[in-house]
């Protein structure tokens, strides 16, 4: 007799993490997923920009930009934030399943596993 | 010459417990002709110049009475060496006079115009210098400004005070300010060959953009542009008092650099060729015709970390043409960051020092490795300081440190200069 183990489809829920103590908000700069796409691991999902000035005024603002990877593979259900959306820490950015047609009428089971990334800012001065 | 003060400024409260060497006090000093005529030297800078009072023992301060308003701001008395300005209550039955120990600092404004004597030091400066005199051979530390640095330099509280009670001196520390442009090692090189003709072509070129804006902001933004891009940090030849006198200090002896104004995308103008590099806030500050000409007359360069190197070696030789033997001090950079979540690099494009800032900021200061062995030159190791002191707490951002981070780089600086026996910068008596 053979058995298979299966992990249930469960949903997670992505919102931004307070990656710095003080940051009130973040700019989300690019969202890189698609509703309906998947994504493996390390997948690019969300550039963002964090101003601490937004929280104290700062003659040199020290301004941070983050990526947010994935560290699970599971299929984008629904995007909650895109690109110019200013969000404080805990506001949901997008839900994933780990099955492609997983019902979305359920509570997330658990946290999508990201990494969080300091990156050099694509763009110029401009 | 005669030399004019204000009434005094304290720096510590009456009954403040100072230690040996501590700045207590300042005013607003001039150099005249004579008592009452014309401003005789530090004439750039004759708003922005202060003796600040050190006292030789520790004790317990006490005020002698003040002038108050505007008399403790202008020049209205004759410098007298022999004016009692407090009184220190030491332990024991000790009496009699002391000797204060007097470093003077100095402002050059943006505009005479931007000008604040509510402090030492206060109001919008391009240029902060400050030196103590003692017999012997000068020493110049040249600063290409930074966040990572002022706080270094220009200490907690303005005045270069905790620097110039670290030294015996004669040292001379000069710090230019890094707005709105980061002084890189290309544009201090660039601004040491520029001729008279070459500036004035800058100037006029920025004033046919700002004239006709007739915005405060576009005119502002443009006249510390124009400070900054017509002077030259590394030729300037600066105004000392001196053994009773006014002397003039050599090249530098010393720079102190940071890779962080090595930014990776500077502007380079389409015609007249100069570079430039400002974080990109400061773009936000300027006003809309000058936001326009930077967008249109100049146009981005990736710049490679080669290209820095190939900047530093050339700054350097420069430097040591002037000065022979100039010691080079580059600040590193935090090499780790405390908000990061990284435990692979799976799926990140490369090359990863382009984009995870962490390991840009990792080959950069290996860069700097290859350097010093390359030119003799040493790295203030920022990265080893922070990671000692603890990054969260003391480097939050990898740029901003708090007080004892300053205070822990500025003893590394001090210890290096030391080591390289750049005069002036031996330890004084209270270090």
């Amino acid at each position: 007799m053979t058995m298979a183990a299966r992990r249930p489809a469960v949903l997670l829920e992505l919102r931004l993490p307070r990656i710095v103590d003080a940051m009130a908000f973040a700019l989300i700069d690019a969202a890189h997923v698609a509703e309906g796409g998947s994504v493996g691991l390390g997948a690019k999902l969300f550039d963002l920009t964090i101003d601490l000035s937004e929280a104290f005024a700062h003659d040199c603002p020290p301004v941070s930009h983050y990526r947010l990877a994935a560290r699970d593979k599971a299929w984008l259900r629904r995007l909650d934030a895109g690109a110019g959306a200013r969000l404080a820490p805990d506001a949901p950015l997008a839900l994933f399943s780990t099955e492609p047609d997983e019902p979305l009428d359920q509570a997330p089971a658990r946290a999508l596993r990201i990494s969080v990334i300091g990156i050099v800012p694509a763009g110029g001065l401009f | 010459m005669a030399v004019v003060r204000s009434g005094w400024n304290w720096l510590v409260a009456d009954g403040h417990r100072c230690r040996p060497g501590e700045g207590i006090a300042y005013c607003h000093i001039g150099v005249r002709e004579t008592p009452g005529g014309p401003t005789a030297a530090f004439l750039r800078e004759r708003r922005d110049l202060q003796a600040v009072i050190a006292t030789p023992v520790g004790g317990v301060v006490r005020h002698r009475p003040a002038s108050g308003g505007l008399l403790d701001r202008l020049e209205f008395f004759l410098w007298n060496p022999d004016t009692a300005i407090a009184d220190i209550e030491v332990a024991g039955d000790a009496q009699g006079d002391v000797v204060a120990r007097v470093s003077i600092a100095a402002g050059l404004r943006i505009a005479e115009l931007a000008g604040d004597n509510t402090g030492l030091q206060s109001g919008w400066h391009a240029r902060n210098r400050a030196w103590v005199d003692a017999p012997g051979a000068w020493g110049t530390l040249l600063c290409a400004g930074t966040c990572e640095a002022a706080g270094v330099i220009k200490g907690a509280r303005g005045g270069c005070l905790e620097l110039m009670q670290a030294v015996a001196g004669p040292a001379h520390v000069v710090y230019w300010d890094d707005a709105p442009l980061a002084l890189t090692a290309r544009s201090l090189l660039e601004a040491a060959e520029r001729d008279a003709d070459a500036n004035a072509a800058i100037g006029a070129d920025l004033a046919g953009v700002i004239g006709p804006a007739a915005n405060p902001t576009d005119w502002m933004f443009g006249a510390a542009l124009l400070t900054q891009l017509q002077a030259s940090p590394l030729s300037e030849r600066c105004e000392v008092t001196a053994d009773g006198g006014v002397a003039h200090t050599a090249a530098p002896d010393a720079l102190l650099l940071s890779i962080a104004n090595e930014g990776r995308q500077r502007l380079r103008h389409r015609q007249l060729g100069y570079q430039i590099y400002m974080h990109a806030f400061r773009v936000d500050d300027a006003g809309p015709a000058t936001r326009a000409w930077l967008r249109d007359a100049f146009e981005p360069v990736k710049v490679t970390l080669e290209a820095v190197r190939d900047d530093y070696l050339a700054l350097i030789r420069q430097a040591r043409v002037a000065r022979p033997g100039a010691t080079i001090l580059i600040m590193n950079a935090l090499s780790s960051d405390a908000s990061e979540d990284l435990p692979n690099f799976v799926g990140l494009d490369a090359p990863l020092g382009e984009l995870v800032s962490s390991v840009g900021r990792k080959e950069a200061n290996l860069m700097l490795h290859d350097l010093a062995r390359e030119a003799d030159i040493d790295i203030v190791d920022v990265d080893l300081i922070a990671a000692g002191l603890g990054a969260r707490d003391h480097l939050p951002d990898t740029v901003h440190g708090s007080a004892a981070m300053h205070d822990e780089v500025r003893a590394e600086v001090l210890r290096l200069l030391r080591a390289r026996s750049v005069p002036g910068f031996a330890p004084s008596a209270f270090s």
